[in-house]
């Protein structure tokens, strides 16, 4: 975590506290804080924009309407992303119209052509490299290495022991490079 | 180092962000294929793990989800309003001079604006931004705060908006259509003038600090209330140039009327007297683009040799720009982001 982050983060920590106080200042800072990388994330784990802003919206209403109850935390971004992470799941879990996520599930999506070799991947190689994984290791990656939750707190996230979240990430990688390496070898 | 180590490593990472200790890093890797490789890769997903190219900022308002959740909170709230109630008028009897008057917060005045018409600026960034205004009034809000009207709230009678933060307020001058800022429970009154609010919801003051014009500051527990704010006219109990005022939000009492301290006026556009006589044009740009932070196109090369003599001062940026352009021949555009001189 760089410096400035953890500035950030200890900020929205005091703001937390005052928020268990009943301060409304400090609840909308951290709402206008997180919604965005709340959003772009639930979006991620459940592509459908109405579900994730319901549950972006029931999340907050609840820590408004319990805030009495809660602790002080060291990351309130943990908190709030393994809250919404489970609020979706449940959402998921009611509702027909999506595809639950299954690891078993690997796609067969052929990446496109791309010449470029990988000391200059370009953001579309690499992006479709992402996409050719699995939802999960998608996600596991993203947490991970974009919004740099650490091995317990990645676990926790994803409902899974350590280990396993280790294993998923290694796994993702294995099959990243092996989406990418297709075309790197035909340069050499 | 594998690749998972790699993109959690804090001197890679910033190696990658920053560019810092780039000759480390590539005296490392150079006889080292297997780790270069891995580099490439570790370098690649810190830049895209957190990307889905999916993700587009129509789909998601974050204003009409905290609607949303302000509605349903204040609706959980109403109750322990009764009981609150309750309570304060048994206190009543017993604690009368030293009853605090309940907090009113940008929400509160904001609550009631219709939903369909109402317009929200919040400034999330670090730097401040400027919002102009449906009369070509224009305010600079500084990081944090917020700004909310209505289009109804700009009809023939009145000029109304909710505030709450820090803010740098040039209104266009209409003596018949007084122009009213809500800042918790402090109301503002104004026919056309420059000013500064500053407020939070959780502060105890409130400070309006009046750098042009003249300015009436009451409160929304003020017996003369309804009169000022149908009045035309501003009482005679205002405040004029370098002068500011404090309310106690407690006790709803304002302090006396204070002479301004130079060192009172932080921001640049309070600051800056925007007088030119005989300046370069690109001088008086580059001065409005520091003062409202704000970028203005133009065409360097075409009006290089330009020079401007212009005395303005509290007008709203709207005509500020407009007057410039009048100076130099030019025509321009003016939006929020975007301010052109052609």
């Amino acid at each position: 975590m760089s410096e400035t982050d953890q500035i950030v983060e200890a900020r929205m920590c005091s703001h937390w506290e005052d928020l268990i106080l009943g301060n409304e200042e400090a609840f909308s800072e951290i709402y206008s804080h997180y919604f965005t990388s709340l959003f772009r994330y639930g979006y991620h784990f459940v592509p459908n924009s109405e579900l994730v802003k319901d549950a972006i919206q029931e999340l907050f209403v609840d820590i408004w309407r319990r805030k009495k109850n809660l602790s002080p935390t060291t990351s309130v971004k943990f908190y709030l992303y393994r809250s919404l992470r489970r609020r979706l799941a449940g959402k998921v879990q009611n509702e027909s119209h999506y595809q639950p996520l299954n690891e078993e599930l690997e796609r067969n999506i052929t990446s496109e052509e791309n010449t470029e070799d990988m000391g200059h991947l370009s953001k579309e190689h690499i992006q479709n490299g992402i996409a050719l994984l699995t939802l999960r290791q998608q996600e596991a990656l993203r947490l991970r290495f974009y919004e740099d939750f650490d091995w317990p707190q990645l676990a926790e996230i994803l409902r899974m022991n350590e280990q396993s979240a280790r294993n998923l990430i290694q796994r993702a990688i294995v099959h990243l490079r092996k989406n990418l390496s297709e075309k790197k070898s035909q340069l050499h | 180092m594998k690749v998972e180590d790699l993109v959690v490593n804090d001197a890679f990472r910033r190696y990658i962000k920053f560019g810092e200790n780039k000759s480390y890093w590539q005296n490392l890797s150079e006889n080292d294929p297997i780790l270069r490789e891995n580099m490439h890769l570790a370098a690649a997903l810190i830049r895209e793990a957190g990307s889905p190219a999916d993700v587009f900022p129509q789909m998601y308002d974050q204003a009409e989800v905290w609607d949303k959740i302000m509605l349903k909170r204040a609706r959980s709230k109403s109750v322990l309003w009764w009981k609150i109630a309750l309570a304060a008028s048994v206190l009543l009897f017993c604690s009368l001079p030293l009853l605090k008057q309940p907090r009113v917060n940008y929400e509160n005045l904001v609550e009631n604006l219709p939903k369909t018409d109402v317009k929200e600026v919040i400034n999330t960034t670090q730097d401040p931004m400027v919002v102009l205004l449906p009369d070509r009034s224009s305010v600079v809000l500084y990081t944090g705060s917020k700004l909310s009207y209505s289009q109804a709230g700009f009809n023939t009678e009145k000029r109304e908006v909710y505030f709450s933060g820090e803010g740098f307020f040039e209104v266009t001058k209409d003596a018949n259509r007084p122009f009213f800022v809500y800042a918790n429970e402090l109301i503002t009154k104004v026919l056309g003038t420059s000013f500064t609010i500053k407020t939070s919801d959780s502060a105890e003051n409130i400070e309006v600090i009046v750098k042009s014009g003249r300015v009436e500051v009451s409160t929304r527990k003020d017996p003369r209330k309804k009169e000022i704010l149908s009045a035309k006219t501003l009482s005679s109990n205002h405040l004029v140039e370098n002068q500011k005022i404090e309310l106690n939000r407690s006790t709803l009492s304002l302090s006396p009327i204070a002479p301004l301290q130079r060192n009172e006026l932080l921001h640049p556009v309070q600051q800056m007297n925007f007088h030119f006589e005989d300046s370069p044009l690109s001088k008086i740009i580059s001065d409005l683009e520091l003062a409202y932070h704000v970028k203005i196109y133009y065409d360097k090369e075409k009006w290089q040799n330009t020079k401007v003599t212009a005395h303005l001062s509290d007008e709203p940026l709207y005509d500020k720009i407009e007057m410039i352009c009048k100076a130099i021949e030019a025509r321009c555009t003016i939006r929020p982001n975007q301010i052109e001189i052609y």
